[in-house]
């Protein structure tokens, strides 16, 4: 039973040099224009500044997000100003003191400032693995953090996953599991149709504590590909660890089913009381973000049926430009929607799977109730494309939500959501029902 | 062993050295306490034109005043400001070097020395400077090493909040220094308001102070009985790079001679017959003397027999501990430390039959604390030997 030492010496000087180097290679765009490299390693000549007082000026630091507050923490570093970044870290860990990453850092800048660091502390034996854990996960917080694209070199970028987004859909997000970051765009997409989108927020996330590719309930792991805002839960009706609140997914969908994909309640949601963010890698499957960027998601309106990506790598292309999958697509699509109208029944079929499959039944059970809802009444406009998505995980697959301007009955559902794979090289049809 | 790997894997971090730099300032001291010759107005109008960067007019004025003071600190300090602000590095570091040489208290100039040093890329001789200018002033030596221990103290804890196992940490807390006095020099009205880049130099007067200190006889530690002829023990004289003798006039060296001399029946000036009685307080009295610098030597010496030995049985130990227990505590803080030092100054006797009061002001340090307390052993005698009965603090 001999004492456990953490060395804390280690782990933490490392962060700090370790993301000193990532802010740099990283975020050099980001630099005043003014700025000059001050700390090369051929540095040879330090400069001064002549004080005749004094300075006690101690402007407010304060920041909406903890992550700015650590991103002027390293570039005091890499100032060379160490005595501005212990100061921003000290109000860092004021403003937000569940953060935990921030109090890494206060700490690590604490040492390195005292003449004696702390090298070694003992820990109890039970809460030993915890600690270790626990530093290995800021470690990877703070490399995601630190390392995430900045948000102006993603301008005019989309996620290629979207093909269309019509003007009714208000937002679009996207996560990135492997940079732990949400991306949650506004539709700027006007009536020419032309993809638009503005990044109007960009923010930290947690997965699944498994990682992602979700197969079945309790594997602890996010679910991969495109997926649709359900409703929200308001935080007052959740425990403490859901925060400020949640919004739904609906996962498993259609594809999934197929799968047989198992397990419910894959949701955005906030963080407890005790986390200000949680661990890249955390959660049951759900992915998480801090309270405040909740409550703002929650706050907007119209968020409801906004599409939902979740890939483990994003794919970003230039707006405007047509995904590749897409213009494959498109024919298809287009040809389906027109001969839905017309109720062309046997041209209709041939754009179906013989994997469709709907309420257990499979397509020959299932056609003469769908047949029925199309035929015997041509229709006086087509179906109106909401948004199409498409995901690759092995299949492609194309989800199609439309909206029939034909419905006048409001107890009718006015939307329609259709899955579509690529079978041989041809689009098929395996699912369609309301969203 | 995790960390170690990952520490390796980066050891020799290309900037690192970016990042350990101080953020330097080049102070123009105000030292405005210190021996001034020079016409403050006159002062004043140099600084005004060197912060309006007419460095040129600064030179000229500062000649004019150098030909009426030419050993003046003050204008050989801003000399050295003027010669760095208009680049003549070199110049400047010669300047300041010789002020240093001459001056070695001025922290002042070590710290531009340390700036123009590190200007010039020489970082060790920068960090030596630096190191000086704070080594200067012992008070802020203790500052620096107090906030050092406090900064890695709060480091420890804020471990434990980031790694969410808070109040789980075994710590060992840091002793600090506590200063048992201060520097008068330092609360004259002309001295700025306290902060680490303006320090007050000792002044002058500090030596003055010292003087007497210096010239009284020392009692050594380890000497033992010396009888009621040296009343006032030199406080702390061979320690005296931590916190200078000059720097605690309150209970400062002056009026000991007498009072202490007074109250130790030491020779009085006019010879009264000595009867029995007072032959009697005054065996007592040297015997009380000799029993307490016994007890601080073993106590210095670590030696547990004898220190606990100098308490009696009826030793009332503080914060109604059992004997026992207080025993084992003092065991406990005596032995852990590597090395004691117990000085005992201005020490004052009563006696009173066969009890006695002993006031005194205790000068403490072990491995890193020193302090300085006002003691009162009450003590008493048991056949021919005195013992400590109780032992306050106040």
């Amino acid at each position: 039973m001999s004492p456990w030492h953490l060395r804390w010496a280690a782990p933490t000087l490392l962060v700090t040099v370790f993301f000193v180097t990532v802010w740099w290679l990283s975020d050099r765009e980001n630099l005043p224009i003014n700025f000059k490299p001050t700390f090369q390693t051929s540095s040879e000549h330090m400069r001064w500044k002549l004080e005749f007082e004094p300075s006690d000026a101690a402007p407010v630091i304060m920041a909406k997000d903890p992550e700015t507050l650590v991103r002027q923490v390293y570039q005091h570093l890499g100032e060379g100003d160490r005595t501005q970044a212990l100061t921003t870290a000290r109000a860092l860990v004021a403003q937000f003191p569940t953060f935990q990453l921030g109090q890494l850092l206060y700490a690590d800048l604490l040492n390195i400032s005292s003449k004696q660091p702390a090298e070694i502390v003992e820990l109890d034996e039970d809460i030993k693995p915890t600690a270790l854990r626990r530093m290995e996960e800021l470690l990877l917080e703070a490399k995601r953090r630190m390392s995430r694209p900045a948000p102006q070199a993603l301008q005019g970028q989309v996620p290629a996953a979207v093909a269309v987004l019509s003007a009714h859909q208000p937002y679009l997000a996207a996560v990135d599991a492997s940079k732990s970051r949400l991306y949650w765009f506004a539709n700027r997409t006007g009536a020419d149709g032309k993809l638009q989108l503005e990044l109007i927020k960009e923010t930290y996330v947690s997965v699944g504590i498994n990682g992602v590719g979700k197969v079945k309930e309790g594997d602890g792991k996010t679910p991969l590909g495109v997926y649709f805002i359900q409703k929200n839960l308001p935080g007052s009706t959740l425990p403490d660890l859901f925060g400020a609140g949640a919004l739904t997914l609906n996962f498993p969908n259609a594809v999934d089913a197929m799968r047989n994909k198992t397990g419910s309640g894959i949701w955005l949601h906030g963080t407890p009381t005790a986390q200000y963010s949680r661990a890249p890698e955390a959660t049951d499957g759900c992915v998480v973000l801090a309270n405040a960027e909740m409550e703002q998601l929650l706050n907007l309106p119209g968020w409801r049926m906004t599409p939902v990506v979740i890939a483990d790598k994003l794919d970003w292309i230039q707006a405007g430009q047509i995904p590749e999958a897409y213009a494959h697509f498109r024919p298809t699509l287009d040809r389906w929607i027109s001969e839905r109208q017309n109720a062309d029944a046997d041209q209709l079929k041939t754009h179906y799977s013989t994997r469709f499959e709907r309420d257990a039944l499979d397509l020959e059970h299932w056609w003469p109730r769908l047949i029925q809802g199309v035929a015997g009444q041509r229709k006086a406009k087509p179906l109106e494309l909401v948004s199409v998505l498409h995901w690759n995980d092995g299949e492609d697959t194309m989800v199609v939500t439309m909206s029939d301007p034909n419905v006048k009955d409001k107890r009718q559902p006015v939307f329609l959501r259709t899955y579509w794979q690529k079978e041989a090289g041809q689009w098929k049809l395996v699912f369609e029902g309301p969203t | 062993m995790l960390f170690d790997q990952k520490s390796l894997s980066l050891a020799g971090p290309k900037h690192s050295y970016s990042w350990v730099t101080l953020a330097l300032q080049l102070a123009l001291g105000l030292f405005g306490t210190v021996t001034v010759h020079a016409a403050p107005a006159q002062q004043d109008s140099i600084k005004q034109a060197i912060q309006s960067g007419q460095l040129d007019q600064a030179l000229k004025l500062l000649q004019q005043e150098r030909m009426n003071a030419p050993k003046d600190v003050q204008l050989r300090f801003l000399e050295g400001v003027i010669q760095a602000q208009q680049g003549q590095t070199d110049k400047a570091i010669d300047t300041f070097k010789k002020l240093t040489e001459s001056n070695p208290d001025l922290s002042e100039a070590y710290n531009n020395l340390g700036v123009l040093y590190a200007a010039k890329g020489k970082l060790e001789e920068s960090r030596a400077s630096l190191e000086k200018a704070l080594q200067t002033h012992p008070s802020y030596a203790a500052a620096h090493r107090n906030l050092s221990d406090v900064q890695s103290q709060l480091a420890k804890q804020t471990y434990a909040k980031a790694l969410q196992v808070d109040g789980k940490i075994k710590n060992n807390t840091p002793q600090l220094t506590l200063l048992g006095s201060m520097d008068t020099s330092k609360r004259s009205p002309a001295t700025p308001p306290a902060s680490m880049s303006t320090p007050n130099p000792p002044a002058p007067v500090v030596t003055v102070a010292t003087a007497p200190a210096a010239e009284a006889p020392k009692v050594a530690r380890d000497t033992a009985p010396v009888p009621a002829q040296n009343p006032a023990k030199p406080s702390t004289s061979d320690s005296a790079v931590e916190t200078p003798v000059a720097s605690k006039p309150a209970v400062a060296p002056t009026p000991n001679p007498t009072s202490a001399s007074a109250v130790s029946a030491s020779p009085k000036p006019e010879p009264k017959k000595e009867d029995a009685a007072q032959k009697q307080t005054k065996a007592d009295h040297a015997d009380v003397r000799s029993a307490i610098t016994a007890w601080a030597k073993a106590w210095s010496q670590k030696d547990m027999n004898r220190y606990l030995a100098a308490y009696g049985s009826s030793f009332t130990p503080p914060e109604k501990m059992s004997r026992a227990k207080w025993e084992s505590d003092r065991r406990v803080r005596i032995v852990s430390k590597k090395t004691i030092s117990v000085d005992v100054n201005n020490l004052k006797i009563e006696v009173t039959g066969n009890k006695a009061t002993a006031h005194f002001q205790q000068v403490y340090e072990s491995d890193n604390f020193k302090g300085n307390s006002h003691k009162t052993l009450e003590m008493v005698k048991l056949g021919d030997r005195w013992f400590i009965a109780r032992e306050t603090v106040n």
